[in-house]
């Protein structure tokens, strides 16, 4: 029995053994003749020696450090495999992509297969629950973080990616995407903004006055039910009627189309979880500990500054979080009423048929609505640090 | 001194207190008795305006409170409730000084006044820098008594403030207020519906039932002359002879002089104690001795059965 290791993290030996399921079965690079043909699947064992038995011995180490049982030791194992895994990975493909397009045309393309992206989520996934598990303090994680993003921009820097298709319809669409991307994010700034101002005063009235509570939480459910395309296209008429009316409305842009009906139905659809939660976090202050602040003699505002609002902190982050991410995916739709943002490459990779392009779109939109989150995670860390 | 005149209020179709009329004298400690849901905290919560009346007047030092704004009234009158009701953000010194803060003291002047606090109750200084949720209850409550003293009001309600207490916390506490009531000249109206708590504590006493005042008096005259059935059984019924001895020192009754008794009890013991104790020994006399151990002179089981009626 001594020779039987006892297993210490299922969840990493079903990552591993997922990584070598798709590894063997799918496909790891996909060659076409150009963007519409069919193309042919590449494993990871015909990718150059070295990059793919990095990965293989990366998921051989993710395998093994499931049974190891101290937990510091374990995250440590755990980051260097799913390393290897990673970086094995992306250098094979990016390697492999380079023969394959020497031997093809320009027109040809080479993305990335469904083995590709498991083996990379694998890493990711074993990652963090490494670092999880491990109960690593903010500035480790920060290195880490910072480690993998160094690597990957020293890898793109060399050149590593240039032969895959996603770099190439980077490079198409370089001079537009960082233009797409500040818009994608001033869509969603103004959003919230524009929700909060709407948001923090009608909570106030919810809170004062009981019998509107039924009634608002009614009208922006129902909001909430309309699906986002159609709201879109329902703003348009309204408002590009007012446009007509008002000269004033036309001077500052805003018509029909165009971000101001993207911002006002990205508003709409954060009106509900905004004022749900501020309303839920302000009513769960504990009723002695205000009754308490009343009897020593607090006023209303600085029962509210002093008492309330810090109380309630956490909830009020909670609902803004909600909120940013569901702004930040929301926002890709607004592409199609001529609002631009990361949506612009999604509907024209579409349309084109382009895969890589779309991921274009998707990536960011996925990247930005996590580093919301992680940024919302930390300060709701801050907030709740003396709760 | 506070005055309630006719005070009468209702939570809807419900009275909670009627036709309510209550002096308290300046310095006393005063304490509302009564069982639960009598209107002894919607009275305590009149006096600071926490609750309006809906007829009657309420006067604290002579001044209509109505005329006073209810946030600067409540600033000169230290309140204690039962779970205490810390701010669960604030540090122990937070909570402490939030009156003397919302009065724009001073920092040095705060610093002087946490240290003056944390002398009088007796609190750990290493408990100050922590937050409410890492101190148990008596030191949560103890931090309590110490905000509602913080601004050195002169009128300090509390309501139920030891109810949740275990009995050593609790006993602790009630001998700490009750110090520091014999050292200040602050007037404490204290609810509880113990009757043990507020006989140890009183030095004016009002029982309450179904928002009415049934009798008012100094405890031990409460106790000899119950008003009604109602009193009678609140204060004990059975245990009411017992509750008096409970109020008269051993000193009152003892015989200066030589004593035969084995043993001995302090002279500053009630009478119900040396009962006890004769119980426990299976004696009818007890030495009684001062603090320091000298013997002062004698009691006996008959000067308890025979001169209970002259207290």
């Amino acid at each position: 029995m001594a020779l039987m290791p006892k297993l210490h993290d299922r969840v990493l030996l079903t990552l591993s053994c997922l990584g070598f399921a798709v590894v063997f079965s799918g496909g790891f690079l996909n060659h076409a003749q150009n963007r519409l043909a069919k193309g042919v699947a590449y494993s990871l064992f015909q990718a150059p020696a070295y990059e793919a038995a990095a990965a293989m011995a990366g998921l051989c180490g993710l395998a093994l450090a499931s049974f190891v049982r101290d937990e510091r030791r374990h995250a440590f194992a755990t980051i260097l495999a799913a390393a290897l895994i990673l970086w094995g990975s992306l250098a094979g493909a990016g390697h492999f992509a380079a023969i394959l397009m020497q031997a093809g045309t320009p027109a040809a393309r080479t993305s990335l297969g469904p083995a590709f992206w498991i083996l990379a989520s694998v890493a990711i996934l074993a990652i963090v629950d490494a670092v999880q598990r491990g109960n690593f303090g903010f500035p480790a994680r920060a290195c880490i973080g910072a480690a993998f993003c160094a690597g990957f921009l020293a890898m793109a820097a060399v050149g590593d990616f240039d032969h895959l298709a996603l770099a190439r319809e980077f490079s198409n669409i370089r001079g537009i995407f960082a233009t797409e991307l500040w818009r994608h994010l001033g869509l969603v700034g103004a959003a919230v903004i524009a929700a909060l101002m709407i948001g923090a005063p009608l909570t106030v009235l919810v809170l004062r006055k009981k019998a509107m509570a039924g009634f608002v939480f009614a009208s922006l459910g129902i909001v909430q039910t309309i699906p986002s395309i159609a709201l879109f296209g329902v703003l348009i008429a309204p408002m590009t009627k007012l446009s007509e009316e008002l000269p004033l409305l036309r001077e500052l842009g805003i018509n029909g189309t165009g971000p101001a009906p993207a911002i006002l139905a990205l508003t709409l659809y954060s009106l509900l979880p905004l004022v749900r939660s501020f309303h839920t976090g302000l009513s769960e202050v504990a009723l002695e500990v205000k009754d308490a602040a009343t009897a020593i003699g607090f006023d209303a505002r600085q029962m509210f500054i002093a008492i309330e609002l810090p109380l309630a902190l956490p909830a009020l982050l909670s609902g803004l979080r909600v909120v940013t991410i569901q702004a930040i995916g929301l926002a890709s739709v607004a592409a199609l009423i001529g609002a631009g943002g990361l949506g612009t490459f999604i509907f024209q990779g579409i349309g084109q048929y382009a895969l890589d392009l779309v991921l274009m779109g998707a990536l960011p939109v996925i990247l930005l609505a996590l580093l919301a989150n992680l940024v919302f995670e930390t300060l709701l860390g801050l907030a709740r640090r003396n709760l | 001194m506070i005055e309630l005149r006719n005070v009468t209020k209702n939570f809807g179709a419900v009275p909670a207190v009627f036709d309510f009329s209550l002096k308290i004298e300046s310095g006393s400690f005063f304490v509302l008795v009564g069982p639960s849901g009598c209107g002894k905290s919607t009275v305590l919560r009149m006096i600071n305006a926490m609750i309006v009346p809906d007829k009657g007047q309420i006067e604290v030092h002579g001044q209509d409170i109505r005329a006073i704004e209810p946030e600067n009234l409540r600033r000169g009158i230290g309140y204690v409730i039962q779970s205490a009701g810390l701010f669960p953000h604030w540090t122990a010194a937070d909570n402490i000084l939030a009156v003397p803060r919302l009065l724009k003291w001073s920092a040095s002047k705060c610093a002087a006044r946490l240290d003056a606090l944390v002398a009088l109750l007796g609190i750990d200084p290493a408990l100050l820098s922590r937050y409410p949720r890492q101190l148990s209850g008596g030191q949560q409550q103890r931090i309590g008594v110490a905000r509602a003293l913080a601004a050195d009001p002169d009128i300090v309600l509390m309501d139920e403030p030891f109810a949740a207490l275990d009995p050593v916390s609790r006993a602790a506490l009630q001998d700490e207020i009750r110090a520091i009531h014999a050292r200040s000249a602050k007037t404490i109206v204290f609810v509880t519906h113990d009757m043990d708590e507020a006989l140890r504590l009183a030095t004016g006493l009002a029982v309450m039932n179904n928002g009415r005042l049934i009798q008012t008096g100094a405890p031990a005259a409460v106790l000899r002359a119950p008003a009604d059935d109602f009193v009678r059984g609140f204060l004990g019924g059975e245990d009411l002879q017992l509750r008096l001895l409970d109020l008269v020192p051993v000193r009152t009754l003892m015989k200066r002089g030589k004593s035969n008794a084995t043993a001995t009890i302090a002279v500053g013991a009630s009478l119900k104690e040396a009962l006890n104790m004769m119980l426990a020994r299976r004696c009818s006399s007890l030495c009684a001795v001062d603090e320091n151990g000298a013997r002062l002179g004698e009691i006996h089981l008959n000067d308890i059965i025979a001169r209970r009626d002259a207290i």
